[in-house]
């Protein structure tokens, strides 16, 4: 797997786990659970995307035609998961509408945050270079 | 308040399908664009990839927090 991609997911997991840690002890169980519920949503989502990528590492095929088909396939895929696994979570499941939606946009903040953080990183070391 | 439940269902309907145009069209340009490098160069396919996979990740995140509060609308506001 890309590093990109395990940095993305050691941070959504980190995120999942400091949220549902944080609303555990200052919101009550109850909304823990709704957190942890999106914020799961978000990191299989990532983790799904990460898994096709890997599938197509191990091809390694030059034909750019199927890679876009591929990735068309997976975005497709990703989008109809997180509705219906939000849809379950609100409809059946029954739980905390603001809070699993909450911890679904904290996961989702990860794919927002990693982008700055390798630019912050890279203009961290390219300081460091010229000195 | 009779036309409350409609209009809420219309805004969900609304964040739904434009967070999914919004996807599209992006998701369709940067397809395109992978599309361009792999032509130019061909051995930079699983470089671009990645990157093509890093970006349409990124792209759909806000889409789908849209979804996520689209959701929200029609199952426990317009209750």
């Amino acid at each position: 797997m890309r590093f990109e991609y395990r940095r993305l997911i050691g941070l959504q997991g980190a995120m999942v786990m400091l949220g549902t840690i944080t609303t555990y002890f200052f919101v009550t169980p109850q909304a823990a659970r709704s957190v942890a519920y999106g914020s799961c949503i978000a990191l299989i989502g990532t983790l799904f995307l990460a898994w096709r990528l890997k599938q197509g590492e191990s091809k390694e095929s030059s034909n750019a035609e199927w890679h876009l088909r591929q990735a068309y396939r997976t975005a497709i895929e990703r989008f109809v998961w997180v509705a219906v696994m939000l849809a379950i979570g609100f409809g059946i499941l029954k739980l905390a509408p603001v809070w699993v939606l909450a911890g679904f946009v904290t996961g989702q903040a990860a794919w927002l945050l990693v982008p700055v953080w390798t630019r912050w990183k890279t203009g961290l070391n390219k300081i460091e270079n010229t000195k | 308040m009779e036309l409350a439940t409609p209009l809420l269902y219309i805004a969900g309907a609304l964040m739904m399908g434009l967070g999914a145009l919004g996807a599209s069209v992006g998701i369709g340009i940067l397809g395109g664009r992978f599309l361009e490098g792999a032509a130019r160069q061909p051995e930079l396919i699983p470089m671009l990839r990645t990157q093509f996979f890093v970006v349409m990740g990124l792209v759909d995140a806000v889409p789908m927090i849209a979804v996520g509060l689209a959701m929200y609308v029609l199952f426990a506001v317009a209750k």
